[in-house]
This record gives structure tokens, C-alpha cells and sequence, in this order.
């Protein structure tokens, strides 16, 4: 087991506890943050698997999941603003 | 082999930012103070750790594309905090005063 | 003359992209970017906007490089303290407005963006150069007070947009 996969360990470990906050959050804005938290983790976690196995076409993936996970931030927040009127 | 510390030291570090990022998000008790520093941390936390992914790496365009999804992380990520704040304020969710939970 | 300058550098920075994208640089690469970068920015002038692509969106890439720099600079600098605030707790905030002595669209917007990345800050609201900041109770970063006519570093930067 090298270095990086336990890097790999950590940042799970750390979406699993961002998703507490998901789970718990008072409001629905408390659960966007912790949903962009998670969607940035996972970003880093798809870079980083491409280092380890050395595929680079996970690259691609990492650059498509930031753009979906900006666009339904943005979606869910503006929905939530005007009252189902985006 | 000196870059191949430094990396390490970089990856320690950005993995540390995180923790900080984590813990701040369970630390206040008001959503305005959650939404001004945690996601931010974040991002630092991101940018260091691909840093120590691109000496990890060397030059070439794997790096280049890394490079790429830092500077797209750049822009859309204070976009999704300012839009989550923005929509928090314009509901009508009020700005306590003092620290007190409700 | 600085119009047509502008479209070439354009078309130069999409097809370096194009190539980091296809990691190859053969020259069927390099035509079929150009080809698909001449074809993006005529889509975008006849479809998407009103007036030209050049003259609402164009970046001047040195001084482009030279805010990136030093955002990232800001970045780490607040980044730190960040981490103080954290362990201590404190948690009032406050709404200031900021005047902003820009007057170009896209240099307020890219001078908003800077203030949400710095940890500490994040911009609410927009209306002509006026920003509304959400921040912390007893942060004087942006001390809305000073009369506004002295310039923070980043529109220094920022005005040669």
C-alpha cells in the first residue's frame, strides 16, 4: 500500500463526514454546502486514482464532474430562491 | 528524489487545510459563519494537493490537464458559494445577532 | 488592427486547449483546432450576444497571469488566518457595502470573485460598481469608511483588464 492510496483513504474519510452535515443540516442551504464540499472531494479523489493506476483518461471524467457538480449547486440554489420559478 | 518530498510534504499539508475545512463545518453554530470559511478552506486544501500531484507527476500534458481543472476549480468554485449564500439571504434567512443557537 | 490581434491571440489560447484536451500535437491536431476554435467564437458572436465576443469578453493574458499569481498569493495568506478564526469560534457576521473604483463589467465581476476566494468574505449582491460583503464582525479588511477613493491592489491589477 503506497502513499497515495492512503491519501486516497483520507479524503473518503473525510466525505464520510462532510455527509454527516448532509444528513443533519437544519436548513437546505446547510446540505448545498456540505453537497459542494463532497462534489470538490470527489474531484480530488478521481485525479488522484488516475495518478495511482496511471490512466489519464480519468482526467477527462474529473474535468465533466466539475462542471456537474457547479451546474446542480447553481440549479438547486436558484430553484430554492425563486420558489420553483427558475 | 528532493521533489518527490516535496511532494509529500505538499500532499501532508493540503490533507491538514482539509481536516481544517471538515472541522470548521461542525465548529459554528450560525450558517453565515459556516458559508464564509469552510468552503474555502476547502479550496485551499484543493490547490495544495494538486500542486503535490503535479511535481508528483512531471511535465507533461496529464500535468497540463491537472492544470486545467485547477483553474476551472478557480472559477465556478466561489460561484457555487456566492450562489448558496445569495439564495440563503434573498429566502429571508435572518443574520442572528449574537451567538446564540436557536 | 488591435481587433484583429485580439481574434488571434483568442484562436491561439482555444487551440492550446484543444490540444492539452487531445494530449497529441500532430498537425492534424493543430488544424482541426483551429478549425473548431474560428468555428466557437462565430458561434458565439451571431448566437449567443448581442454585441462582439472580443469586446466584452477578451482577457489580456499578462495581466491575467499577474492577478492569478497573486490571488493565489491572497489565497494562502488568508487561507492561515482562516485556520485561527476556526479554532477560536468566533461567529457574528455583518453585511458592509464596498465601493469599487472599477468601472469596466467584467472587472467587477472578476474583483468578486477574488473577494469570495479569499476565506472570510463572500459577495452577496451586485448593483453597477457597489458590492454587498458579507464578512466578519470585527474584520476591517474592507473598512467601509474610507471615503473610497484610494484603490486596493487587486483593481490596481485589475484596471489594466
Amino acid at each position: 500500500m503506497g502513499f497515495l492510496d492512503a491519501v486516497l483513504i483520507v479524503v473518503s474519510i473525510y466525505a464520510a463526514v462532510v455527509l454527516i452535515r448532509v444528513v443533519i443540516g437544519p436548513t437546505i442551504w446547510d446540505r448545498l454546502l456540505g453537497f459542494n464540499m463532497i462534489s470538490s472531494k470527489i474531484i480530488m479523489s478521481i485525479v488522484i486514482l488516475s495518478v495511482v493506476t496511471d490512466r489519464s483518461f480519468l482526467l477527462d471524467i474529473a474535468l465533466v464532474y466539475s462542471f456537474l457538480g457547479f451546474i446542480g449547486t447553481v440549479l438547486i440554489a436558484r430553484f430554492v430562491e425563486t420558489r420553483g420559478e427558475i | 528524489m528532493i521533489i518527490d518530498f516535496i511532494s509529500k510534504v505538499f500532499i501532508v499539508l493540503a490533507l491538514i487545510f482539509m481536516f481544517f475545512g471538515v472541522y470548521g463545518i461542525f465548529r459554528f453554530r450560525d450558517f453565515y459563519s459556516r458559508v464564509l470559511i469552510s468552503s474555502k478552506v476547502e479550496t485551499v486544501g484543493f490547490l495544495t494537493i494538486m500542486a503535490g500531484i503535479m511535481l508528483k507527476t512531471g511535465f507533461g500534458y496529464s500535468t497540463l490537464k491537472i492544470l486545467f481543472i485547477c483553474l476551472m476549480v478557480i472559477v465556478t468554485n466561489p460561484l457555487s458559494t456566492h450562489a448558496v449564500a445569495r439564495s440563503a439571504l434573498k429566502s429571508g434567512y435572518k443574520i442572528s445577532e449574537e451567538n446564540n443557537d436557536d | 488592427m488591435k481587433r484583429t490581434f485580439n481574434y488571434v491571440v483568442m484562436i491561439f489560447v482555444f487551440t492550446a486547449m484543444w490540444i492539452i484536451l487531445n494530449e497529441k500535437a500532430g498537425p492534424m491536431q493543430i488544424i482541426s483546432g483551429i478549425g473548431f476554435s474560428v468555428l466557437s467564437i462565430f458561434f458565439v458572436n451571431y448566437y449567443l450576444l448581442d454585441d462582439d465576443y472580443i469586446d466584452s469578453y477578451f482577457l489580456n493574458p499578462v495581466s491575467l497571469l499577474k492577478y492569478l499569481f497573486y490571488l493565489v498569493f491572497q489565497i494562502y495568506k488568508s487561507g492561515i488566518s482562516a485556520i485561527f478564526k476556526i479554532s477560536k469560534g468566533e461567529s457574528a457576521v455583518k453585511i458592509i457595502k464596498y465601493d469599487s473604483c472599477l468601472n469596466k463589467e467584467l472587472a467587477v465581476c472578476l474583483l468578486a470573485n477574488a473577494i469570495t476566494l479569499t476565506p472570510g468574505t463572500v459577495t452577496i449582491d451586485k448593483t453597477k460598481n457597489q458590492l454587498s460583503i458579507l464578512c466578519f464582525q470585527d474584520d476591517e479588511v474592507f473598512s467601509s469608511g474610507s471615503g473610497g477613493k484610494s484603490c486596493s491592489d487587486f483593481e490596481k491589477i485589475l484596471r489594466g483588464i
